[in-house]
């Protein structure tokens, strides 16, 4: 179990003939603790993969520095080779090499580990343990290719983890899988490597994967980190309008700072005057008067009432609006609200009674209501 | 109003090269072309691949430098040599030289009007007709690739004997028709139309595709317009087809022009030569001594001639074919229906073809390997039937080395090109560095290096090596096997990459990951992996080494003796039937050969 530390890394593909350079990392920090699950957001291109692929030594990073505990992998002066590195790692499509069975895959690892090549009685032994960890005990001798994607993603993982590495990176392992594998295997994942307590890096483009799973998240755009922080953190407190919009559905409201209290509990309340009226919202950081923001609402915080929200230690918004769409969507109804000439969308109980064109009063709290200066 | 939905969603540059081998393949390698890791980079690929470089450069730089190299002994590299233009005036002074190069553009031509013609003509039959027996036909077809080219030759020459060719016999039936005649197995016309003949099981192989793959799709949609039968096959098909054909012309342009068995085994005993077999005559002159400046002339010639089309089939070919991904897309075939009498016609021609080209030749070397006399095959004759010639063959004590040899040189030289071809084609998709897409041309181009043009060129190598480092190559297995290794690059690393890049480049990062070193990867991942391509490969080389008669008569000495070169020796002393004998050992061993490793090919592959 050892912390990863990045320092200011970047990869860049060099130009050749008539194409720019691809700056695909640019400048990452980051600080992973030793056996937290950790995980890299971005959408594609975003260089969250090639960041993964430079702490597992498959890449070459072009600047910057990787430590893994208290050694250096890669820098300018010094680069060990991924397999030296002793990282396991769980691949998008499984990677499961389809000529040999489930138990000589996973053996193949030991048979190179870098802690030592362990062959003969104590490999099987070992690999039978790896093996019943996810839950394959039944299938050792099975051919790896007639496996489902679940039962192979199970081999990735086993192969990854048998050689006790130091780090475990995962490289959008359940993009594959159908929804309700997906699901299951979430949760599979990250059970079976707390019970291992290695350190974990894992590559998404899903946000719900990432919130469910991560201790840390840190959103990629185009190269770079935009925000790390714990899940709730980084959904309640978004860092910028990009955050905002790629982790949950997010309605934004310009506005311009009329007053800031000092710090509490949930940072300082603001009051913010909007097309929408004044509203009350919460910023990390002290902003004086006149400074503009944008206003983070989420729509599952909007309601039709304000009687959710009575005892509230924080001032609670009130917009009127009409109705201008209603969608029954099961558990909830989808409502596109028309307040002032602004747009909002709303998620409400599929009970309300809620009809198109009428007028109808939404409430949502200061503490869920994140400022953004711009 | 979800931001996330508008985020555009393209792929990046970055992303794609990290992306899979496959959509690698397909956005050419150019991205990530200098981004090569510096790291690990195993050195075992990279001496691959200048390996490659080194082993098609070398004798060819010592060739041309010794076509300009002259001295008083008439051998390059001797006491008292300079550099002179001289060799190259010879050629062109030398008036014995201009029927030799009317000859070849003559055979040329023609070997190639023959061999297209009935490969087209074959591979719609075959391939869009309602023609009975389709598969079996294109089997049969095909299968004369793994016969020995000179082993055909000798087949021929005896088919189209003047007095006694079963060819010629059954001519004479016609009524005005006497003997000698009317083909001369001997003559221009014979060896250009036999060389079209061999031209075809592998102009079909490459055809086959072109003709499958224009979809009928568009020739309905050109039927609807209303467009004439023949409107549509001019303005629709033939363009649709041309490129596919063309690239099949230019490389089988560059196989006729250097073609040496046929014009050697038929040609020369009647005079007729062509310009490959005047290099050798030039090496083996049978009157007096050797004209090593001409024959080293005329082979940078030869060279030229050959090389030119190839690169520019590599670069033809190098967007469409090799990096085409299987898609499993299929076309839509329209078959043609061909009413009752043409269909009768058509399948009476192609049985036909089958039973002259195909099945008598082998017929005939079975009946000369069986008989005690050069005779025309009757029933009366079956009686006579004996096995002395094979008697005689294994009997003589230098026959079991000379076969031996021919198997090492098979073997060794198959397994070296192999792994050659591995490391390249790894370099070439996984590395994509410089040195793996210069390799790759090197190791294509090797088709337009006429046989005969890199014997002269190991010869004089050799003899440089001999007379400068003290190293004495010439007459020896190793130097066979160099040559033969250079020979086959081209097919065996054209085979491994189209293996190696179905296997995903995940499979190895995860073995990289698993702490598994460079070696350890390739031997226990990449060549199990793409193990079916891999023995097809070896297969190819293996019985290409057998069969190839122009390194190994051009490069024989005591010590190296093959079965191909006992074989022409024989045929050229008229011992025709142990000649017709060896030749059938060779086809038997070379089929076997093809057939074991086409199932175990096919076995794995139906497991993956």
């Amino acid at each position: 179990m050892k912390a990863v530390r990045l320092t200011g890394v970047e990869k860049t593909y060099a130009a050749s003939g008539n194409r720019q350079p691809v700056h695909a990392v640019r400048g990452v920090d980051l600080t992973i603790a030793a056996g937290e699950f950790f995980v890299l957001l971005g959408s594609s291109g975003s260089g969250k993969t090639t960041l993964l692929r430079c702490i597992a030594g498959l890449e070459e990073t072009t600047g910057g520095e990787i430590a893994i505990g208290e050694t250096v992998v890669a820098s300018p002066r010094r680069t060990v080779p991924a397999v030296k590195r002793n990282i396991g790692m769980v691949f998008q499509d499984y990677a499961i090499w389809p000529h040999m069975t489930v138990a000589q895959n996973v053996e193949f690892a030991l048979r190179h580990a870098r802690s030592g090549s362990l062959r003969g009685d104590a490999a099987r032994k070992r690999v039978g343990e790896v093996l019943e960890v996810v839950g394959l005990s039944a299938f050792a001798d099975r051919g790896a290719t007639y496996l489902s994607g679940g039962q192979q993603q199970r081999v990735a993982l086993a192969r990854a983890v048998v050689a006790t590495p130091d780090v475990l990176l995962f490289d959008e392992p359940l993009s594959n899988l159908d929804a309700r594998l997906r699901a299951l295997m979430r949760t599979e994942l990250r059970r079976i490597a707390s019970e291992l307590g290695i350190t974990s890096v894992y590559v998404t483009h899903d946000q719900v994967e990432a919130l469910v799973m991560a201790d840390h998240i840190a959103v990629m755009k185009d190269g770079e980190v935009v925000q790390v922080g714990a899940p709730q953190d980084i959904y309640r407190q978004p860092a910028d309008v990009f955050v905002a919009g790629f982790i949950g559905e997010a309605n934004l409201v310009k506005g311009s700072v009329a007053d800031c209290s000092d710090a509490q509990a949930d940072g300082h309340v603001l009051a913010v005057d909007t097309e929408l009226g004044r509203l009350w919202a919460v910023s990390t950081k002290r902003l004086t008067q006149g400074d503009t923001v944008t206003l983070v609402i989420r729509p599952e915080n909007l309601h039709l009432a304000d009687h959710h929200l009575t005892g509230a230690s924080t001032p609670v918004n009130t917009v009127g609006g009409t109705v201008e769409r209603a969608t029954f969507a099961g558990a909830h109804t989808e409502l596109v609200l028309s307040c002032s000439g602004v747009r909002l969308q709303a998620q409400v109980h599929a009970f309300e009674p809620v009809e198109v064109g009428g007028e109808v009063t939404l409430s949502f709290g200061t503490r869920w209501t994140a400022a953004i200066p711009d | 109003m979800s931001l996330r939905e508008t985020e555009p969603m393209a792929l990046d540059r970055a992303d794609i090269a990290t992306a899979s081998a496959g959509d690698a393949a397909v956005t050419t390698p150019v991205v990530t072309a200098a981004s090569g890791r510096r790291f690990a980079r195993p050195s075992v690929a990279s001496a691959a691949g200048l390996l490659t470089v080194a082993l098609v450069t070398a004798p060819l730089l010592v060739l041309v430098w010794s076509s300009f190299s002259v001295s008083p002994l008439g051998l390059p590299f001797t006491p008292g040599s300079h550099l002179a233009v001289k060799n190259y005036t010879d050629v062109f002074t030398d008036g014995t030289l201009v029927k030799p190069i009317l000859n070849t553009v003559f055979f040329v031509i023609g070997s190639l009007a023959v061999g297209l013609l009935i490969s087209l003509g074959l591979a719609v039959l075959l391939e869009r007709t309602n023609l009975p027996l389709r598969g079996l036909f294109f089997a049969l077809i095909i299968a004369p690739v793994a016969m020995p080219q000179v082993v055909a030759g000798i087949a021929w020459g005896l088919l189209l004997d003047p007095q006694v060719g079963l060819v010629n016999v059954m001519a004479r039936w016609l009524p005005g028709v006497s003997a000698p005649g009317p083909f001369n197995s001997g003559s221009l016309a014979s060896i250009t139309v036999v060389q079209g003949f061999l031209l075809v099981p592998f102009s079909l192989l490459l055809v086959a595709p072109v003709v499958r793959s224009t979809s009928g799709a568009l020739e309905e949609a050109a039927h609807m317009t209303g467009a004439r039968r023949l409107a549509r096959l001019r303005e629709v098909v033939l363009p649709l087809m041309a490129p596919g054909l063309a690239s099949v012309l230019i490389y089988q342009f560059v196989t006729a022009a250097q073609a040496f068995d046929i014009p050697a085994v038929l040609g020369l005993e009647n005079g007729t030569k062509v310009f490959s077999t005047s290099i050798y005559k030039n090496l083996n002159s049978s009157s007096g001594l050797p004209h090593y400046g001409v024959a080293n002339a005329m082979s940078v010639l030869l060279l030229v001639v050959a090389l030119i089309p190839m690169y520019w089939y590599y670069r033809m070919i190098a967007r469409s074919e090799r990096y085409a991904v299987v898609t499993g897309k299929s076309y839509r075939r329209r078959t043609i229906e061909l009413p009752g009498i043409w269909r009768t016609v058509a399948f009476l021609g192609v049985l036909a073809y089958v039973v002259l080209v195909v099945l008598l030749p082998l017929l005939i070397l079975l009946w000369m390997s069986t008989q005690k006399y050069y005779s025309t095959p009757s029933v009366s004759r079956l009686g006579d039937a004996t096995l002395a010639a094979y008697r005689r063959v294994f009997s003589v004590s230098t026959f079991i080395g000379t076969l031996r040899n021919t198997l090492v040189l098979g073997a060794v030289a198959a397994s070296i090109a192999s792994a050659i071809a591995v490391l390249n084609s790894w370099l070439l998709l996984r590395r994509r560095s410089w040195l793996g897409r210069v390799a790759d041309v090197f190791a294509f181009i090797t088709h337009g290096i006429p046989g005969v043009v890199l014997g002269v060129s190991l010869l004089f190598s050799s003899l440089y090596l001999g007379s400068h480092a003290g190293i004495h190559l010439y007459g020896t297995m190793t130097l066979l096997v160099i040559g033969m290794v250079i020979v086959t690059l081209g097919v065996t690393t054209r085979i491994t990459t189209a293996g190696i890049g179905q296997i995903h480049r995940n499979l190895e990062d995860a073995a990289e990951m698993c702490g598994a070193g460079f070696l350890s990867r390739i031997r226990r991942i990449t060549v199990p992996l793409a193990a079916p391509s891999v023995a097809n490969a070896w297969v190819l080389a293996f019985a290409y080494a057998l069969s190839n008669l122009t390194l190994t008569v051009v490069l024989a000495g005591s010590g190296n003796r093959t079965v191909a070169v006992e074989l022409y020796t024989r045929w050229n002393f008229g011992d025709v039937q142990t000649a017709a004998a060896l030749g059938l050992i060779l086809t038997v061993i070379s089929v076997t050969a093809t057939v074991v490793a086409r199932s175990y090919a096919a076995r794995k592959e139906a497991r993956h």
